[in-house]
């Protein structure tokens, strides 16, 4: 039952917000629409929280047939680990999402706060879902309220960028359709233990499961995103407003790594194994590649952008190398990269309300002019460099430790991003709070109380997860090895070579020559 | 004192941080800052505290206060936990890390005094006296670690405030550059020091350093020789995160640049404590090091390529404290030598006498900076040793501890380093070590050369300054002079820990009381004696050539310092005006910045034109053709053809029907079959 | 009996009103003038019917039968249809004062 209120709430949030006041409303009834979905979030949230520690159960109710099958769809819900901490994330960033949106959103408080409690609402059925088609429901719906969110609050190029983001996310879903289609007309069943039953029983031949597993890893793979389709991430990135950011880049991208996780190493785990290092290369081109790019940016957004990129695909990595210290480092760093990125959009967002530009060269000194700010965003991009005492750290030690036990050479060229990550990093500090503010430029004024409280608790759970790592490996790292042990077995056979069986047949043929 | 009195010794510094950060950042919005005296009181106490306690601590390991352990040990909290690794945030006192945590904490409480002399104008000084404590803090965890992660916390946090503290003065934008070229040639060693912990890790099992020694001490020769690839891999790569924290070649780049923090942090940071976190941390693995004498044979190499480097780098500066700095890279450079020999103490020997007399160089050079109004162009000063008595004394001391002429720290150390080098094994096809050391012998005598230049330009010189700031010089407060004092004093007197010189003077027996040997015997002992196994030659046997190392030493010194003296005595050629570069030309600026040329063209620029060349190539052009293709391709299906379907007369929707309805029809009667 | 001329197979009864089916569409997808279009679906009806009529010729029992009723049913059912579609092309010529079935395009914006 816990798991299903967790999955409404939003939602009644939602429809609360939408309803609060009329449209042609004031700034107090904006200001009241924002603290009631504050103050709503902050509960759902403090709800959600014993997942972590093991509680939920499950829920499952029968939902529709599909015609012509035997197959029942069911609204089915279930926690474990990896879930568990998905659900902190998305809850927790929700109450900043809001907080952070006070700026943007302007006179349209209401339409800010409901987009924003249905996408967690989405997001949170995605990650609790147990059935397939109710995974894809929520994972598909989540764009919409994100979208809403880019229309209405986006930058100038919010168009293009919609595009950019519904076509490949779109186009990169309908092969999953196709395949819960064929689950559905083959095994008879949506739901994911019985899939997953289903498909290592052979019922499906070797072929089509090969053919399921690139629909999978193709649907996840461009929402995390990896190399080569990640085109989306850095215009969108660029033009949704800080509190939606938060959202987007702290908890959607890792969706993509949690379908890894959830769905494609558990269900097709001869097949992960047998791509892995496809899987490992494009993480690892990601991860150095996108902190290449990062370097050539002017724009803030933009480099945060590729800054996720770099640091997801070292996720992805990790993930591939089926190491049970990578698997516990992805999902550290999970929340981590959520926390810190979260924390990075709101402050490049506080900038940008007050300048309108989030680039480089268009600030400057404010070290100055506004300390806490300065100090915060130092912080927030030591932390995205991975400095030790934070979540960051404890998430990249644990992937490119896994990294090495799998192969030495992954973790050096992986490893290339965390000096990479400082570059970038510091040069953006650097433009921005060191020296002088360029000519012409006001001078800037420091985070306001609101603006700092949205900040500071994010970077306080990174430092205390930075030391206190095992609160999320203990439960979430072990769920991961858990599903990821079929495909390490597949992987280690892979390894051993053909089987004893197969060199007797080939011996006595050779010898009867 | 016991271990459980153990978290104190880096909490206290870190509540100074804090504190000390709270109340800069309550204060930000006045004109003044915070009260000084406060900030200042628990700035210099926090780490006055914690140097108490290492005293406690060190005596209790030799037997005083509780009964003699060889280690002290704290495990906080569980760091790691989960299938994947577990470890413990473990702090641990053994005599190598009280050796260690003694002079960084007793140095730094001294240069914490001298900072508020310093820095007390500064409208930033609780922010300064902040970072320093949060440095004092890290560096502490550094050493005090019980494990590679904990140490790495230690080593990533000096980091920080090292960048924090170089770019202290934030409105100068060539500040900020300097900072951050520090965190960046830092982390590139960060990422040698993962990955050869990482190989420890897949050797040894575990990444705790007890767990480590352990396994190498024991270990069987088969398992040795079949993991010695792998040895030889994770030495290195640790080496690597080494040169990086100890500005050795080929990372050696950044450490003048770090001179553009404030002088105490010079002295603190890149000259006492956080750039000899290298040598620690060899001389903590030192069992695992001479299990791959590549690996020693690398470290003794670079460790003198970059001494003779940094001897040549430091002859041919004009700022003060660029002097002082190469010529802390050439003193790492020498303690390398000492490590990559087998000589871990004495190696580590050095380390704590260049504290002293280093420390005390610069903060004499500050004194002198601070009394000049900030000119730190040593081609403008001169004559001063009447004007600043303290400042000339530390320097005097320091200078001679450092050329190495007799009975001052340097003296013993760098003779010891000279002896080991020349009676050592280290091959690399054949016995190199005579040949290096008789490099570092040329290198020792460089020292001396260009120490004295230093002195002699600015204070045995004829005075050049400026005679408008002359009759102003500052005087050297009493926070300054204090903590210049001891220093000086102990340039002279830190080399009698080593008491017992090998030769057997003074009536004490040979090999008697090597006190510093002797004490870290336990901790870096069984190294040098598989060392010494191998090579047949016992660590701290010293024989007629050790005597005649030590009388060339001395000698190659004494000319050198006179050949400094004489060179210079009348000052500089030409004097130039207030305000122009101190960067050296023609060879010598050749010779200083070659390391930085080819960093930028072979690693600098050519990263950011592949970054460049990724971002326009395939993100804007070829992704972005793809995108402009699939949108323009929607755009005229939905907007084209299907919108011309849509918008149909009359009589094109009912011919469509109509065809549509015969389609139908004609698959449900051909289907029906 | 009447005896089976060479002209009235029942498969010429069908080709006729096929015949007409194709010209009563054809008439009601090209003809621009709205009754004409009326007249065209008209005629396609009653090609129907014709076709139900030849088949009721030729087939036995109750589907003969059905062939008789089912024109009936048609004839009943296009002269409704006559009536009610020549009310709505009044009113709708009323608005635009035009006969011209191209005229009446609006849906397509």
């Amino acid at each position: 039952m816990l798991l299903l209120a967790i999955f409404l709430a939003p939602i009644a949030a939602a429809v609360i917000a939408v309803l609060a006041h009329g449209k042609d409303a004031d700034q107090g009834a904006g200001d009241a629409v924002h603290r009631l979905g504050l103050v709503l979030s902050l509960v759902i949230a403090a709800f959600a929280t014993p997942l972590a520690l093991g509680h939920g159960g499950a829920f499952d109710v029968a939902w529709f047939s599909v015609p012509g099958t035997e197959a029942v769809i069911h609204l089915k819900l279930g926690t474990n680990g990896v879930t568990a901490w998905m659900v902190q994330l998305i809850a927790w960033l929700t109450p900043f999402a809001i907080l952070g949106g006070r700026g943007v959103a302007g006179g349209r408080m209401r339409e800010y706060v409901a987009a924003i409690f249905f996408c967690e609402a989405m997001m949170l059925g995605a990650v609790l879902a147990r059935d397939l088609v109710l995974f894809y429901v929520c994972y598909e719906a989540m764009l919409i309220p994100m979208l809403v969110l880019l229309a209405i609050f986006g930058g100038p190029e919010r168009r293009q960028a919609a595009l950019w983001f519904v076509l490949m996310t779109m186009l990169g879903s309908v092969p999953l359709l196709v395949a819960i289609w064929v689950i559905i007309a083959k095994l008879g069943t949506t739901d994911l233990a019985m899939a997953i039953e289903g498909l290592r029983s052979g019922a499906i031949s070797a072929g089509t499961q090969n053919w399921l597993f690139w629909a999978f890893a193709l649907a996840f793979a461009v929402k995390v995103p990896l190399v080569p389709l990640h085109a989306w991430q850095a215009r969108t990135y660029s033009e949704v407003p800080g509190g939606a950011a938060v959202l987007l880049a702290g908890a959607m991208a890792k969706l993509g790594v949690y379908g890894f996780l959830v769905f494609v190493l558990p269900m097709f785990p001869q097949q992960s194994a047998q791509h892995a290092q496809l899987f490992i290369v494009l993480g690892v081109v990601g991860a150095v590649g996108g902190a290449v790019v990062a370097l050539a940016q002017d724009d803030a957004k933009r480099m945060l952008a590729y800054s996720s990129l770099s640091h997801l695909g070292l996720v992805v990595t990790g993930i591939f190398t089926f190491q049970q210290a990578a698997l516990d480092g992805a999902v550290i760093q999970m929340v981590a990269h959520g926390l810190s990125a979260a924390a990075l959009f709101l402050l490049v967002g506080a900038v940008e309300e007050r300048t309108r530009s989030p680039y480089l060269d268009d600030h400057g000194g404010f070290a100055s002019k506004a300390p806490l700010f300065t100090i915060l965003f130092v912080i927030s991009a030591l932390a995205a460099a991975g400095l030790p005492g934070t979540a960051n750290f404890a998430g990249e030690f644990l992937l490119l430790l896994g990294a090495w036990q799998s192969a030495p050479w992954i973790a050096a060229v992986a490893g290339l991003s965390v000096i990479l990550g400082a570059a970038y990093l510091l040069t953006l500090v650097q433009k921005w709070c060191y020296g002088t503010a360029p000519e012409g430029r006001a001078e800037i004024t420091d985070l306001t109380t609101r603006e700092a409280l949205s900040v500071v608790p994010l970077l306080a759970a990174s430092i205390w997860l930075g030391f206190q790592p095992g609160v999320i490996s203990a439960y979430g790292g072990k769920s991961a090895g858990q599903m990821a042990e079929p495909a390490r077995a597949a992987a280690a056979a892979l390894k051993a070579g053909p089987t004893p069986a197969a060199v007797e047949t080939a011996a006595p043929a050779t010898a009867e020559k | 004192m016991d271990s459980t009195l153990l978290w104190l010794i880096p909490a206290l510094p870190l509540f100074g941080a804090i504190l000390n950060g709270s109340l800069s950042l309550a204060g930000s919005k006045d004109g003044y800052g915070p009260p000084r005296g406060i900030v200042a009181t628990f700035a210099v106490l926090m780490p006055a505290i914690s140097f108490a306690l290492s005293i406690a601590a060190a005596a209790r390991l030799g037997g005083f206060g509780g009964e003699a352990a060889p280690a002290l040990r704290q495990d906080l909290f569980t760091w790691f936990a989960g299938d994947g690794l577990n470890l413990s945030f473990g702090l641990s006192i053994d005599r190598l890390s009280s050796l260690m945590l003694l002079f960084v904490t007793g140095i730094g409480t001294l240069i914490h005094l001298y900072s508020v002399g310093y820095m007390g104008e500064d409208r930033g000084f609780a922010r300064f006296m902040s970072y320093m404590n949060l440095f004092m803090t890290a560096m502490i965890i550094l050493v005090m670690g019980s494990s590679l992660p904990v140490t790495f916390l230690g080593w990533e946090g000096v980091g920080l405030c090292s960048y924090l503290l170089i770019g202290f003065w934030h409105k100068t934008p060539e500040y900020a550059d300097a900072a951050r070229k520090a965190f960046i040639y830092n982390r590139v060693g960060d990422l040698g020091f993962l990955l050869g912990a990482f190989a420890l890790f897949q050797i040894t099992g575990s990444l705790d350093y007890a767990a480590i020694s352990e396994w190498f001490r024991t270990a069987d020769a088969s398992a040795l020789a079949s993991s010695h690839g792998l040895i030889t891999a994770a030495c290195i790569l640790i080496f690597l995160g080494c040169a990086g924290k100890s500005a050795q070649i080929p990372l050696q780049a950044w450490l003048p640049d770090a001179m553009a923090g404030p002088t105490p942090v010079s002295a603190l940071i890149h000259a006492a404590t956080m750039v000899t976190a290298g040598v620690y941390l060899v001389a903590r693995l030192s069992d695992a090091f001479v299990c791959s004498p590549e690996a020693m044979a690398v470290v003794f190499v670079i460790g003198c390529a970059t001494a003779v480097w940094g001897a040549v780098a430091g002859l041919v500066q004009n700022d003060v404290k660029k002097a002082l700095a190469y010529s802390t890279v050439s003193q790492l450079g020498f303690m390398f030598m000492a490590a990559g020999c087998g000589a871990f103490d004495v190696a580590l020997f050095h380390v704590f006498t260049h504290a002293f007399f280093k420390a005390a160089l610069f903060l004499s050079a500050g004194a002198v900076i601070h009394g000049l109004h900030h000119e730190q162009d040593m081609r403008r000063m001169g004559g001063l040793r009447k004007n600043l008595p303290i400042a000339y004394l530390a320097m005097f001391y320091g200078w001679w501890a450092i050329t190495g002429l007799p009975f001052a720290a340097g003296f013993f150390s760098k003779d010891l380093i000279l002896e080991h080098a020349f009676a050592g094994h280290v091959h690399l096809g054949f016995n190199i070590a005579p040949l290096v050391g008789a490099i570092a012998l040329v290198t020792a005598g460089l020292t001396a050369v260009y120490m004295t230049r230093v002195i002699t330009l600015v204070f045995w010189s004829p005075s050049r300054v400026d005679p408008e700031v002359k009759a102003h010089i500052h005087g050297t407060p009493i926070t300054m002079a204090i903590p210049l004092l001891v220093l000086g004093v102990g340039s002279l007197i830190a080399g009698f820990v080593w008491v017992g010189l090998p030769m057997g003077w003074m009536g004490v027996p040979e090999n008697g009381m090597a006190f510093l040997a002797n004490w870290l015997s336990p901790v870096v002992g069984p190294a040098q004696e598989v060392l010494a196994k191998a090579s047949g030659v016992e660590h701290g046997d010293h024989n007629a050539m050790a005597w005649t190392v030590a009388g060339l030493g001395t000698l190659i010194a004494a000319f050198g310092s006179f050949l400094g003296w004489w060179i210079w005595r009348k000052g500089p050629k030409t004097v130039p005006a207030a305000g122009t570069s101190t960067a050296p030309t023609g060879f010598g600026g050749g010779w200083t910045f070659g390391f930085d040329t080819a960093a930028s063209w072979l690693v600098v620029k050519p990263i950011m034109i592949v970054a460049y060349g990724l971002y326009w190539v395939v993100e804007l052009a070829i992704l972005g053709v793809a995108g402009w293709l699939v949108s323009a391709g929607s755009r005229a299906l939905g907007d084209g053809y299907a919108l011309a379907l849509q918008r149909s007369r009359l009589r094109t929707s009912l011919a469509l029907a109509m065809l549509g309805l015969a389609a139908a029809i004609a698959a449900l009667l051909f289907a029906v079959k | 009996m009447a005896t089976e001329t060479i002209l009235m197979t029942p498969a010429a009864v069908q080709v006729l009103a096929a015949m007409l089916f194709g010209i009563g569409l054809t008439t009601a997808v090209i003809r621009r003038n709205i009754f004409v279009v009326l007249m065209g679906v008209e005629l396609m009806l009653n090609a129907v019917n014709l076709s139900f009529i030849g088949f009721s010729r030729t087939l036995a029992g109750d589907a003969s039968l059905l062939g008789q009723l089912a024109p009936l049913f048609t004839i009943a059912i296009a002269a409704a249809e006559a009536c009610v579609g020549l009310a709505m092309v009044i009113l709708l010529v009323r608005g635009k004062d035009t006969i011209d079935a191209d005229a009446f395009s609006a849906m397509k914006e």
